[in-house]
């Protein structure tokens, strides 16, 4: 960790809705200039945290630091530091891209000439200079997301926070909206955001995989795939049930999950399991060049992770 | 530390979706003036024309001398004369007529000895119609009655100035035709308004909430009461608006008069106007989306409409509903606009019984919904 003051420190969050602990005790602590991915299944308290961080949600116990305010005690300061995309983020249908961002500008009193200027950028990097006055309901998916992406970042946030901002959005407009993330550590924002999907974790510089409220792990990308137990192996197999089903049987075979057209299969520690399930596969007509081994990925991690979590649970 | 310049944007915005929603801005305009002039000449109770069939069976020169007298108010319309008893009933029950007078035979005879009967037959399914229109039968009886027994009386040689006479002379203040257009007009003023109002501000915001608008403000440093603010300023001059288009039709266009004080009135409107966007705030708490606020509209409306004055008379309420309507800002305020209106009653006669209740429930009503208003998402 940097000796400066970190952009973002949680310390033992939580938050119930009834019975149920959405956000459990949750301790973080995020450097400035960090992008920090969080994983885990539906349900796990995502988004829950990031309303807590917010300010939109009061925290049941424990405390939250966010670019240099305490949430609990001032959550108005917080929201002035900070730019919050919701999930269930929308716009005024009824108001124009470029009357939705000044509003936005409004209401953070942000002066209409620098709100100007960023959004004359903004808009010319995510390719949406030309629709500027066109009205928000008439938005496509992808659109829409980059249009609310420029809102939250209207003004100037140390810290933004992006709840599954690219969820349902064409890849175009997702690596538009990659290209304005990743160069935000450079001006000293730190960017703390969720996402379902994997390649996308991939890129953030840490992550932290919540399950039922808690922290089930966090580290860099690299980190987290080198927890996984054992080896991956790749099956290429073009009966995929019939694999399934020979590698279900034997003891040292822990998970299958299917990856794309292929299969993920995490093998108990050893060369010699390898070479047992190379053996099994090969008496169903499933050769050699079709089974490899395979470095870990962000996936595997997740789901070895998770199974671990069960376990415990 | 409450900022003007954050309200004033959100005025403007608000101003500016109100605007570019072609359909709202013209039911805005168009709602009051129209309602006003249909409610005002539908909601009629003053009894013209009333489809009224006759059956005589007497058939004399008095029967018809009596149907003559009787019949010729403005009142009734006769449609038909129908020859027993079953035709009138048949009739009535095909809708064909309101009101039927049925002479028995032996009318004439009978009046002669003292004792003539006739029978009103009224449908009853429509109840103010039949009593409104009954009643003036029975009057056009009553003084039928009058009119034999004085020229009987001058028949054997009294003179007339020897007859002893009582008349009620009877002198209407204030709206000296009767004219319910007089009546439900002011009335409608302040009902429309209601309505209106309370659905601007409640759907303003139960919009917001319904399509995730309102997330959006949650999470920037906007102040609760600029929000307010920012909502109730376009939606009061707006309401205020209203009133004066209202108000332009219900004098210039129904000649309904202006007896008393603009600037009372005005300031009625204006307390009016905070009661009811509170209330308008209340509901739009108290909902999650534009369809509960809808029903909740109509739920509080009506009230206003039934227990108020505006159509029945609080005279008559049970006790229960007599405390609930004291409690109604539309009350005081139709005292006031009614007492403006036609008797030109000043500041000095509603200070007391009205202006004052009224604006004690306006701020009541206003905090409530202030209170109850939050920047909140759970």
């Amino acid at each position: 960790m940097s000796s400066a003051e970190p952009a973002l420190r949680t310390d033992g969050l939580t938050r119930r809705f009834g019975q149920t602990v959405a956000v459990d005790g949750v301790s973080l602590e995020v450097p400035t200039g960090d992008i920090l991915g969080l994983i885990g299944p539906d349900g796990a308290g995502k988004t829950t945290f990031m309303r807590l961080i917010s300010g939109v949600l009061v925290a049941d116990s424990g405390s939250a630091i966010v670019a240099g305010h305490d949430v609990t005690k001032d959550p108005e300061a917080v929201k002035r530091h900070i730019g919050y995309l919701p999930q269930a983020f929308s716009l005024y249908a009824d108001l124009s891209i470029e009357e939705n961002i000044d509003f936005r500008g409004d209401l953070y009193l942000v002066p209409r000439d620098e709100v100007e200027a960023l959004k004359e950028e903004l808009l010319e990097m995510t390719d949406l200079l030309r629709f500027r006055r066109r009205l928000a309901g008439r938005l496509s998916g992808g659109m829409k997301q980059k249009v609310g992406l420029i809102c939250a970042l209207i003004n100037r946030p140390k810290v933004l926070i992006l709840d599954e901002p690219t969820t349902g959005v064409d890849p175009i407009s997702r690596r538009d909206f990659w290209r304005i993330i990743s160069q935000l550590p450079d001006q000293g924002v730190t960017v703390v955001l969720s996402s379902p999907y994997m390649d996308e974790a991939a890129r953030c510089k840490h992550l932290v995989m919540i399950g039922r409220g808690r922290v089930l792990a966090k580290g860099t990308p690299p980190e987290l795939r080198g927890r996984v137990r054992g080896r991956i192996v790749e099956v290429l197999a073009a009966d995929v049930r019939a694999a399934t089903r020979v590698l279900n049987d034997l003891p040292c075979v822990r998970r299958i999950t299917p990856f794309g057209d292929a299969l993920h299969v995490q093998i108990e520690a050893g060369g010699q399991e390898v070479a047992i399930a190379r053996d099994a596969l090969g008496r169903i007509g499933i050769g050699d060049s079709a089974v490899q081994e395979v470095a870990p990925t962000l996936e595997d991690a997740f789901m070895d992770i998770l199974a671990q979590e069960g376990r415990v649970a | 530390m409450i900022s003007g310049s954050r309200i004033k944007r959100m005025v403007a915005k608000e101003f500016r979706q109100f605007f570019r929603d072609k359909l709202m801005l013209g039911l805005s305009i168009m709602i009051p003036i129209l309602q006003t002039l249909i409610l005002s000449y539908a909601v009629n109770t003053d009894a013209v024309n009333v489809p009224t069939v006759v059956c005589d069976m007497d058939r004399t020169r008095v029967s018809r001398d009596f149907l003559a007298s009787v019949t010729s108010s403005v009142a009734f319309a006769v449609i038909g004369e129908e020859l027993s008893v079953h035709d009138v009933e048949r009739v009535l029950d095909r809708g064909g007529a309101e009101l039927a007078l049925y002479i028995p035979s032996g009318f004439s005879r009978d009046l002669q000895h003292g004792d003539a009967q006739v029978l009103i037959l009224v449908n009853g399914a429509d109840s103010i119609t039949a009593t409104v229109a009954s009643a003036y039968l029975i009057q056009a009886a009553a003084s039928y009655d009058v009119e034999v027994k004085r020229e009987t009386i001058l028949r054997q040689g009294y003179r007339a100035d020897a007859l002893p006479s009582v008349r009620g002379e009877t002198r209407v203040f204030y709206n000296p035709d009767l004219r319910s257009l007089w009546f439900m007009g002011p009335g409608i003023m302040a009902i429309l308004l209601l309505v209106l109002l309370q659905s601007f501000a409640a759907f303003s915001i139960s919009k917001e909430k319904e399509l995730g608008t309102f997330e959006q403000m949650v999470i920037t440093p906007i102040r609760p009461t600029e929000m307010l603010l920012g909502k109730i300023i376009p939606y009061s001059l707006i309401g205020a608006l209203d009133a004066a288009a209202i108000g332009g039709v219900v004098v210039w266009v129904l000649g309904v008069p202006v007896r008393g004080s603009i600037l009372v009135l005005a300031a009625a409107m204006a307390l009016f106007i905070l009661a009811t966007l509170g209330s308008g705030l209340l509901l739009s708490a108290a909902s999650a989306n534009q369809q509960q606020a809808q029903m909740l509209n109509l739920f509080l409306a009506f009230p206003s409409i039934l227990l108020s004055g505006f159509m029945f008379p609080r005279e008559n309420l049970p006790l229960v509903f007599l405390w609930i309507s004291d409690v109604i800002p539309m009350t005081y305020l139709l005292r006031i606009i009614r007492g403006v209106f036609l008797k030109g009653t000043g500041f000095a006669e509603l200070w007391l019984p009205n202006l004052l209740p009224l604006a004690v429930l306006s701020v009541v009503f206003f905090v409530l919904g202030v209170i109850r208003f939050h920047k909140r998402l759970d």
